[in-house]
């Protein structure tokens, strides 16, 4: 405990017993995270996909891309 | 009526300095007052990519919360010394000196400072937006400065750690009834492009994303020399805080 105002019904009091109140589920979470990691990694391979195709195209074409930022 | 916003985030090195510092100059431009609070007192640096020096600041956050001074003498007009023609710009900066930081940490403050803070500024500054930088984490400092703002801006890169940081501050700050909004910062250019990005995080942290930031070499490169938007007004970046600020004006409006 340091000099921190601690006091019943003070902002610091009220954090404390919010936080104190979440039953995180930490391994929920994580399951949570690599779904949305996994999803990620499909748009990822789909942009891939998608400027293997482009470059393909350009070269059949003939057609130099403006790389855009 | 004015609103104040904390930038905040999970982790250090989002951005948050440099995102407030070049949110604050494009707001004022857009010719509101705003006030940026530097409210990272363990870690200081906004004043730096603002170039205010030490001497500039005759009191800081800190001396006010001691109450050895009132608000007007912490409150710094930058709007000329930033070469602003529109509107107007303060600035609220911490102490960097150790033994400040060393005390405010001990002895802690008047939790309740920073939104009357804030108050104080929209009633009788009349200032539309308080941007509060705040310290990242979840420590009760950290989230008495979130608490404190109206809206909060959580600032996430595209990485593991950050993510599952965001997710749990974003359930903090419902359990709280925060409103807050998340800002996708430094994406890997690539995966910026994808349209669904947004989508995607919005649906994971239950928060809408209202911008994705792509990582650009030229922002690292300028070192926190200075506001980026004001050196670079033509650069990609620039454009997409102009329209994060745009936004932000429309969230403020609600």
């Amino acid at each position: 405990m340091t000099d921190k105002s601690r006091r019943k019904g003070s902002l610091r009091e009220y954090i404390a017993s919010t936080l104190a109140t979440m039953k995180t589920d930490m391994s929920r979470i994580e399951n949570v995270i690599s779904n949305f990691e996994r999803r990620i990694d499909a748009i990822m391979n789909k942009i891939d996909d998608l400027e293997q195709r482009v470059s393909y195209l350009e070269k059949l074409l003939g057609v130099n891309r403006i790389k855009e930022r | 009526m004015g609103v104040s916003i904390a930038i905040h985030s999970y982790r250090g090195g989002t951005g948050k300095s440099t995102t407030t510092a070049n949110l604050a100059v494009v707001l004022t431009a857009l010719g509101l007052k705003v006030v940026a609070v530097d409210l990272d007192i363990t870690s200081p640096g906004l004043h730096v990519i603002f170039g205010i020096s030490s001497d500039m600041m005759k009191f800081t956050l800190n001396d006010f919360l001691y109450k050895k001074c009132y608000l007007n003498d912490i409150l710094l007009d930058i709007t000329s010394h930033l070469g602003l023609s529109k509107g107007k710009l303060f600035f609220i900066g911490s102490s960097m000196k150790p033994e400040e930081i060393a005390k405010l940490l001990k002895e802690g403050y008047n939790e309740y400072l920073f939104k009357e803070v804030s108050d104080e500024l929209i009633k009788s500054y009349g200032v539309d937006i308080v941007l509060f930088d705040t310290h990242p984490g979840l420590t009760e400092d950290t989230i008495i400065s979130v608490l404190s703002s109206e809206l909060s801006l959580l600032l996430m890169r595209m990485d593991k750690q950050d993510i599952t940081g965001t997710y749990i501050t974003a359930q903090i700050l419902r359990k709280f009834r925060k409103v807050s909004y998340v800002v996708l910062n430094m994406v890997p250019p690539k995966l910026a492009s994808a349209p669904e990005l947004a989508n995607e995080v919005s649906k994971l942290v239950k928060a809408p994303v209202v911008a994705v930031i792509p990582f650009y070499e030229e922002v690292l490169s300028h070192r926190s020399r200075g506001v980026f938007v004001l050196k670079h007004p033509r650069h990609p970046f620039t454009s997409r805080i102009v329209k994060l600020a745009e936004t932000v004006i429309s969230l403020t409006r609600r």
